[in-house]
């Protein structure tokens, strides 16, 4: 791995992302599932429908698509179902070394990402918010899977890695930090600027021997709010807006950097943990689907057959 | 989890699987084990499965009758699994078409706002309403009016309203007059509607039913004949509406010569004309006087003789006097008529009138309508009711006196009158006997022998003998026949010898049995055989003709001498082949 192509900026390597992942991955989730909802919920007229009580809902004029063994609602459970096998697929890429070479881990974790979001998405659709038998330990067991997801993720990100989703080496980071450091300095910066960087450094500097598990979040939160404020103080200064954008970008990187290696331990600790969550739930979910899917098949509720 | 599938026992298997609660209708389906009475297996719920329960609903779908009349599944109008619960008949009632669902359409008041489904449909299933009123209606009239309220009643009016408006000249009692103004229960006591007393009168409207008779019974029944409706009180009788209408001399006639006793208490025997008029034919007819009088006048009564005598009067007996037929006696003591008839002991024998004209002397009895009629006595155009097959053909048209000669008439049905010799001299003088119909028939013009085949005599004719004229056998001789000495033609005695007729060509070199050789079609002998010679005829020789070994001669034969073929030629080789 070459430091150098480790070390360039965010931004870069976002342009070299595949098409469908430019942006962020959960946005390009969030459009997809809020898309996905308003079809289903005014295109389908699903809104009326699952509104209607249970009851009374097997005479509502959508029934016909949307119950769990409907044209459409069939589908949403057979694409869901298909959605929830590339995280398997994820970590089979992960844990399996024959294919290793296979697919940067990072575009593997965004794309487990967005089907693990889409894809409970659309099994929440299937189940038409009926929620009976076994099957609906699945489902929970799939929703529990959903929400450790976006904690892992959370946890995920707090680890630095390479552009290829490495985790990087204390001696890479540190290597890093110093690079951002003579960047900032060798920036022709007002000494106003100066001040305010020492300001806001000293701010967010992590509490040393302080790696308690509240600490790791609320300190998160109060940096995000530090790095507000230090970006309108340094506007105030009427700083040439390049000249801004580039050391406001290096000083951030650098608060983050610095926090997240004094955390760097905790967070690792966490996220194996968080493994031993996220991964049991999985076989339980699928355990009952198999079960589930054996059994509508045999009594010939077959999707795209009738 | 997987610990808690396995120590599921079926029953808990079946909750676990189950996408929600059955409806509580269903509630004995639920279970593990019970998927299947209704879940086919690759056949998701299938109809069959339904409706092997749902027997009433198979009936009318088999029948195509009511909502189901062409449904072919169950579960896309009837969703189970939502809960205890779940509608599972979800009911459209404002679109619901009742008459095109079920074939019993809501009018008037049964489809008012107001009226839910279930004033009618009490139970559960909706096939259990009845279409008949008193499927939901009580009969206040105790069925005493039959099951059809129609005939009162229409569902555009309220029963208490239809009864007010009932129109009563619709029953067989109309109300008129008093009648209109009573209160209805003043009649139909207790609720009864039918089969009422007034109605069980010899004619409709038996006043006593309900009123009471002041003339103790002795008008009959029938009040009607001098009261109306409008009012007990007869200020003036209508006659003509009484049982004995005033018509012609009666209507001159005052009140007193019939009303003479009370008019409340004694009525007038009119039933019987003798109870004012006298016999003037001093009983011996038994009629009425109607029969023959109108009540115009007692003269000229227009009798129907032949309706009611057993003697029609047609032909010449009609227009004639009475006095003619029925003989006329005095008698002085019957005050009406001075001359009266005795209708009496009437003959209806012809012979009771004609007697000394019958040109017959009695031999046909004492009636003439066998072959005369009353129009006249001349018999044209009698037909012979006996034996027609015999008056038939040429004897049709033979004059009367040809048969009934004067003092040699024919006794009718005699054996002897039927004879053909009565009438037919025998030309053939006895040969062929009296039994002339095996040849000769009465259709047959000029006694022609049309029923006489050759076939019935001992020499049947064939060949050309059929097409030989009858003469060439049958001559006419003059000599003794078996009757008498005369000239007739032969028709016994006939030789059939064939040397008879036919001379013969072979000079007596055979035999004359012509017909060991010769048939009657032809004198040609093409079934001729040599027999016992098959060696000889076989091969070579039979290649040639007859006439190369049997060739004409000249000569002397055993009859005499002549030219013929020759029969008996030599049998030896060197007959025919001089060589050898």
């Amino acid at each position: 791995m070459n430091n150098a192509e480790s070390l360039r900026h965010p931004a870069a390597s976002a342009a070299r992302a595949p098409l469908v992942l430019r942006g962020n991955v959960l946005t390009v989730s969030a459009v997809t599932v809020i898309a996905l909802t308003a079809v289903v919920l005014v295109g389908l007229d699903g809104w009326q429908y699952y509104t209607t009580p249970i009851a009374e809902r097997g005479y509502a004029s959508a029934h016909r698509l949307l119950r769990p063994t409907g044209r459409i609602g069939h589908v949403f459970g057979v694409f869901g179902f298909l959605m929830m096998l590339v995280p398997v697929a994820y970590a089979v890429r992960k844990k399996v070394r024959r294919f290793r070479e296979f697919g940067a881990i990072k575009t593997w974790l965004d794309v487990h990402v967005f089907a693990g979001i889409v894809g409970p998405v659309l099994v929440t659709f299937h189940t038409s918010f009926k929620f009976n038998g076994v099957v609906s330990v699945a489902y929970w067991s799939m929703v529990a899977v959903v929400l450790s997801g976006f904690v892992g993720r959370y946890l995920y990100v707090r680890i630095p890695r390479s552009l290829r989703g490495l985790e990087l080496t204390r001696a890479e980071l540190d290597a890093r930090a110093l690079a951002l450091s003579q960047e900032i300095a060798g920036a022709a910066l007002p000494d106003a600027v100066l001040e305010d960087i020492d300001a806001f450094e000293h701010r967010v500097a992590p509490a040393p021997g302080r790696q308690s598990l509240a600490a790791l979040f609320v300190g998160e939160i109060r940096m995000r709010r530090a790095i507000e404020q230090f970006r309108r103080a340094v506007d105030r200064h009427g700083v040439a807006s390049t000249l801004y954008d580039a050391v406001a970008l290096l000083v951030t990187e650098r608060a983050t950097l610095a926090r997240r290696a004094a955390y760097l331990h905790k967070t690792k600790k966490l996220f194996d943990l968080w493994h031993v969550f996220h991964m049991p739930l999985v076989y339980i979910m699928f355990a009952i689907v198999v079960v589930h899917i054996a059994i509508t098949v045999y009594m010939g509720y077959v999707p795209f057959m009738d | 989890m997987f610990g808690l599938l396995g120590s599921a026992r079926a029953g808990q298997l079946g909750a676990l699987v189950s996408p929600g609660p059955l409806a509580r209708a269903h509630a004995a389906l639920e279970g593990g084990t019970k998927c299947q009475q209704c879940h086919e297996a690759g056949r998701k719920v299938t109809a069959v499965r339904c409706l092997s329960c749902h027997k009433p609903i198979a009936a009318r779908i088999a029948a195509r009758k009511g909502v189901h009349r062409s449904v072919t599944e169950c579960v896309s109008c009837h969703v189970d699994h939502a809960g205890v619960d779940g509608d599972l008949r979800h009911l459209k009632v404002a679109g619901f078409n009742h008459a095109a669902a079920t074939g019993y359409a809501l009018s008037g008041l049964h489809a008012g706002a107001a009226v839910t489904c279930a004033a009618c449909h009490k139970g559960r299933s909706f096939l259990d309403a009845r279409t008949s009123c008193n499927g939901c209606h009580v009969d206040v009239h105790k069925p005493s009016l039959g099951s059809d309220c129609s005939r009162c009643h229409t569902t555009e009016v309220r029963f208490k309203q239809s009864r007010k408006g009932f129109d009563h000249s619709t029953a067989r009692f109309a109300l008129s007059g008093a009648h209109s103004a009573v209160t209805c229960e003043k009649c139909h006591q207790g609720g009864q509607f039918r089969d009422m007393k007034m109605l069980r009168g010899r004619d409709l409207g038996s006043c006593v039913a309900c009123h009471d008779d002041p003339h103790g019974k002795r008008f009959g029944s029938g009040c009607t004949s001098c009261h109306t409706t409008a009012m007990w009180k007869t200020p003036s009788v209508n006659h003509a509406r009484t049982p004995f209408p005033l018509a012609g001399a009666h209507a001159k006639v005052a009140c007193a010569k019939c009303h003479q006793g009370k008019a409340m208490t004694e009525p007038v025997r009119h039933d019987r004309c003798a109870a004012c008029h006298a016999d003037a034919h001093r009983g011996s007819v038994k009629e009425d006087c109607r029969t023959c009088h109108t009540d115009t006048s007692f003269k000229g009564a227009p009798f129907d003789h032949a309706g009611q005598t057993r003697f029609a009067l047609d032909g010449k007996h009609v227009g004639l006097a009475c006095a003619k037929c029925h003989t006329s006696v005095s008698d002085q003591r019957v005050p009406l008529a001075k001359k009266v008839l005795d209708y009496r002991d009437a003959k209806i024998e012809c012979v009771s009138c004609h007697a000394d004209r019958d040109p017959h002397k009695g031999q046909f009895g004492r009636t003439c309508d066998s072959c005369h009629r009353a129009a006249t006595f001349s018999v044209k155009g009698f037909i012979h009711s006996r034996a027609p097959e015999f008056y038939a053909g040429q004897h049709a048209t033979v004059a009367c006196e040809k048969c009934h000669v004067p003092d040699k008439m024919l006794r009718p049905g005699t054996p002897a009158a039927m004879q053909c010799v009565s009438c037919h001299n025998d030309v053939h003088l006895g040969q062929v006997g009296a039994q002339c119909e095996r040849c000769h028939g009465v259709e047959d013009a000029k006694f022609a022998a049309k029923k006489f085949s050759h076939e019935q005599s001992r020499y049947p004719l064939t060949g050309k003998h059929r097409q030989t004229e009858c003469t060439k056998c049958h001559h006419e001789e003059t000599r003794a026949f078996p009757s008498r000495t005369g000239t007739a033609v032969a028709f016994a005695r006939i030789v059939t010898e064939c040397a008879a007729c036919h001379k013969d060509p072979h000079i007596g070199q055979v035999d004359l049995r012509c017909e060991t050789c010769h048939q009657t079609a032809s004198f040609a002998i093409t079934p001729f055989v040599h027999k016992g010679m098959d060696d000889f005829f076989g091969g070579f020789h039979r290649k040639y003709a007859c006439k190369d070994c049997h060739k004409a001669e000249t000569g002397t034969f055993p009859a005499g001498k002549g030219t013929t073929v020759r029969f008996l030629v030599g049998r030896t080789c060197a007959a025919c082949h001089p060589r050898f």
